[in-house]
């Protein structure tokens, strides 16, 4: 019971929070609507904070996060509008996205580089690469926004599969869901949380328009950031090295390399979140993204990853990016004015954090 | 027996768990004004233990037991208290500032405040009082440096004396040293062993924490034993001899705690090490010329003081990217070039590192993820995890080894030193080593591991294996080793057969410096 509450401390957090707003708007935050927009909301945070997830374990930080998601940003806009992507369908649309992933990804593997060979703090690093990326920002847009991206980049970042293919969906994954579960308790401990949540939030989807394009971008990251994580010798290597460096070393881990993939998988995501960004906005700007560090940070946190590294779950920051969600979402429902909103928010992270802590030393 | 008011400690009844390990039982020990106390055991009976209790590191309430300072009952929730009482810890690793000057050092956390109020209220410092202060005590142990010297600047010894100058001036009256000398050359120790006579004459009470026999027997009053977390002997120094004490440590005859050689060399080299130079990258520290070799089969050890170059000209043979390395290296009559760890690990190399803690321990991960390490490590990044296939693998490989644990889950912190080890031998195991490099393998294990550890080194090495084995604790690497080969200053000063093992010819040779080598050749 006491490792059940551990493990799903975070969960149980989002549990408690759920309910209070249910009952205080009189259950419209249950409504299908509602619920799937919060996590449309939650996407590009949560999609951002499993990308963070992996270098948190590793003990890093990536600071220029906001910064690289604006200049992957302005370089879809620049392909769907200078280069008239835009206009070519489906392959102007997957070309842009490519193209936003690989800049992501060379942003990513120069922080990684940087960090792994010249053995500096990813704080100092990062920090260097967040103004140098929110400048080439400014440098590639002139300053300004660039707008609009094309028919098929806004639907995919507000659309919905309609019902028959939502269905397939869901059967699919309640099937590997049950995969998952087959063989032991423990497993059955780790998912549980994550697949009532699961079922709660495809059935308003299905209720309400379908499944939204978002959120199946933001469950395929952090299934595939958790694959990664426990099924392969790379996400092995990460806990080892977050876990203890000079141990890993020792043992035969290239820590240079591992890092360098962390950073690289986190620049990729950023890649895709500037993508996704671009047609929720329908355009690209480039000051957008400020601070998205920092809510994929309070993500992990919440999410009961240890910022010291070697611990914690990609599901867990799943729930701190579901988690700020609801508190905006919940708070916007309540019609509490924006800025006593970042009051609150502030409030809930310090809480959750002490909270988990003092948990994990009992 | 003096009366108890007199006496400057008394422990009564100590016992202290960490969890399910239980460390001390009703341990007993006093220590009387103007003695040196001398406190042995083996790694792991829990020595360093008893003394972390007497000095506050672990609070009153962590432990049971009384403990009573000049007769009164005295129970401390930090080091603060118990230097108020005037006991200070000296620990064998210096906590020292090596940035700071000695002065600095010397007087931190009892600085000398302003004597202007309004500053002093302010937290400003009378700077000049900080040398004058520190002068006056390092001339009162005849130190041959001065107060503004950097700390870093210092011989280990200096440094010690500046920890000793330390205590002194915090009132101290009892003064526990863990391993003094363990860093000391011969001719430090000697002015050591002076200063701290003179402090006994001074009336202080010394807890003396030392291997080395022949300290014990030269210094020390009085001798408390422990032996796996209870104090089995306490006499005076005078009335015993090395072997009884030794006898007290280990509870059995040694003859029988240690396997008998097992005959397994045979005459095919696996390792052949001619010429090879190491040096610490970014700074001026390099070890070796030197030459060895090893047999399939045989276990060849590594004397020397610390400092000697043991471990480090280790490291570097297995590409430890912080040397850069030069030499030939022969495996099984082939030269290789090993340039890093996964190289030399993938030519068969098995290296379990000096300090668990610092370098092989996953602390926040379970037993799986730690035994497989090393074996995944050697595969390529994307390759696929079976959970299932590594938790059935790690369970085999562990109870092979007849580690204790509660399931592959747990996280390693959970398990005993032994068995911690154990998980270490077990990840490098899964890397099917021919030649073991073992560094302090029994450091921070319980006696029933360490016996059974030198086994599994005997099991080895009638598989084929070579092992290679650094240890500071002389009794142990005299019998297991086939041959020894004794370091002092990053060389090889001797070769020793099994037959020529003598404790006292290897401490010749490891104190040995380089004109002396000259000489002696």
């Amino acid at each position: 019971m006491k490792q059940f509450l551990r493990k799903n401390g975070a969960w149980l957090g989002f549990l408690v929070l759920a309910i209070i707003l249910t009952i205080w708007t009189g259950g419209d935050f249950l409504s299908p609507r509602n619920l799937t927009n919060l996590i449309r909301q939650a996407s590009l945070n949560g999609i951002l904070a499993a990308g963070m997830t992996v270098i948190i374990l590793t003990g890093g930080i990536d600071l220029s996060v906001g910064s690289v998601v604006a200049l992957c940003g302005v370089v879809v806009g620049l392909s769907q509008v200078n280069m008239g992507l835009g206009a070519q369908g489906d392959f102007g649309l997957w070309a842009s996205a490519l193209i936003a992933v690989i800049v992501g990804l060379i942003l990513g593997l120069v922080n990684g580089v940087l960090i792994a060979t010249l053995r500096l703090a990813p704080f100092v690093i990062t920090l260097g690469m967040m103004v140098i990326a929110r400048g080439l920002a400014m440098i590639f847009s002139g300053g300004s926004s660039i707008s609009p991206m094309g028919e098929g980049l806004n639907t995919l970042a507000s659309g919905y599969f309609s019902e028959t293919p939502s269905l397939i969906f869901l059967v699919v994954l309640a099937l590997v869901a049950l995969w998952l579960l087959r063989k032991k308790r423990t497993s059955f401990q780790d998912f549980l949380f994550p697949i009532l949540a699961f079922i709660l939030f495809a059935q308003s989807f299905v209720r309400y328009k379908g499944f939204p394009y978002l959120a199946v971008f933001l469950f395929a990251t952090v299934g595939i950031v958790w694959m990664i994580l426990n099924r392969t010798v790379l996400g092995r290597n990460l806990y080892a090295i977050g876990s203890n460096e000079k141990g890993a070393y020792w043992a035969g881990v290239s820590i240079k390399s591992v890092k360098i993939s962390a950073y690289a998988i986190m620049g990729l995501l950023s890649g895709l979140a500037a993508f996704l960004l671009s047609g929720r906005l329908n355009g690209a700007d480039p000051n957008a993204g400020q601070l998205f560090e920092l809510d994929a940070i309070a993500a992990v946190v919440i999410g009961g990853v240890s910022l010291k590294g070697g611990a914690g779950s990609v599901l867990g920051s799943l729930i701190g990016a579901l988690t700020m969600a609801t508190l905006n979402n919940g708070m916007d429902l309540l019609g509490v004015s924006s800025f006593y909103q970042m009051v609150f928010k502030g409030i809930i992270i310090i809480l959750a954090v002490s909270l988990d802590r003092s948990q994990r030393e009992a | 027996m003096p009366d108890s008011s007199q006496i400057l400690i008394q422990l009564i009844d100590i016992s202290k768990n960490f969890g399910p390990v239980q460390a001390l039982t009703s341990v007993n020990l006093e220590l009387r004004p103007g003695e040196i106390l001398a406190l042995v055991g083996e790694n792991g009976a829990g020595k360093s233990t008893l003394m972390k209790v007497l000095s506050g590191v672990y609070p009153a309430g962590d432990y049971n037991g009384v403990i009573k300072v000049l007769g009164e009952k005295s129970s401390f929730t930090s080091t603060a208290d118990s230097e108020k009482l005037g006991i200070a810890l000296i620990h064998q690793e210096l906590s020292t500032f090596p940035h700071l000057s000695v002065a600095e050092n010397l007087m931190v956390g009892h600085w000398p405040t302003s004597k202007n109020p309004i500053l002093n209220k302010l937290g400003f410092l009378e700077s000049e009082q900080i040398n004058q202060n520190a002068k006056t005590w390092l001339d009162k142990l005849g130190a041959d440096f001065g107060p503004t010297q950097l700390m870093s600047t210092l011989s280990t010894g200096q440094q010690q004396l500046v920890e000793i100058a330390k205590a002194l001036s915090r009132q101290s009256k009892i003064l526990i040293l863990d391993e003094p000398t363990s860093s000391l050359s011969a001719r430090e120790s000697e002015k050591f062993f002076s200063l701290l006579k003179e402090l006994r004459q001074q009336g202080c009470g010394l807890i003396y924490i030392s291997h080395r026999m022949e300290e014990i027997f030269s210094i020390c009053d009085r001798v408390t034993v422990l032996r796996d977390g209870k104090s089995v002997f306490t006499g005076e120094v005078k009335d015993v001899n090395p072997a009884l004490l030794v006898k007290h440590m280990v509870g059995r005859t040694i003859e029988n705690f240690y396997p008998p050689a097992s005959g397994a060399a045979t005459s095919v080299e696996s390792l052949s090490v001619q010429n090879f130079k190491a040096s610490l990258k970014h700074s001026n520290r390099s070890y070796g010329p030197v030459n060895f070799s090893v047999h399939q089969g045989e276990i060849l050890g590594f004397a020397g003081l610390l400092g000697a170059g043991r471990s480090e000209i280790l490291q570097a043979l297995c590409g430890d990217e912080n040397y850069a390395a030069s030499g030939e290296i022969k495996l099984m009559g082939q030269f290789q070039s090993l340039k890093s760890l996964q190289n030399s690990f993938s030519q068969g190399f098995g290296l379990v590192p000096e300090d668990r803690k610092i370098q092989s321990l996953l602390p926040t991960r379970t037993l799986v993820e730690n035994t497989g390490l090393l074996r995944l490590s050697q595969m390529s990044k994307l390759n696929w995890v079976s959970s299932k296939g590594e938790m059935d693998r790690t369970k085999i490989d562990l109870k092979v080894l007849n580690t204790k644990f509660n399931s592959v889950d747990q996280k390693i912190t959970e398990l005993s030193g032994g068995n911690q080890q154990k998980v270490i031998f077990a990840r490098i195991l899964q890397n099917n080593p021919r030649i073991l490099i073992l560094d302090e393998p029994t450091r921070g294990v319980d006696v029933g591991a360490k016996f059974e550890i030198y086994q599994l080194m005997r099991e080895w090495t009638k598989q084929g294996k070579s092992i290679l084995m650094v240890s500071s604790d002389l009794p142990e690497l005299m019998a297991m080793s086939d041959r020894i080969v004794v370091m002092s200053e990053g060389q090889i000063r001797r070769e020793l057969k099994r037959e020529e093992f003598d404790e006292e010819k290897i401490m010749h040779w490891a104190l040995a410096r380089d004109a002396q080598q000259e000489s002696t050749r």
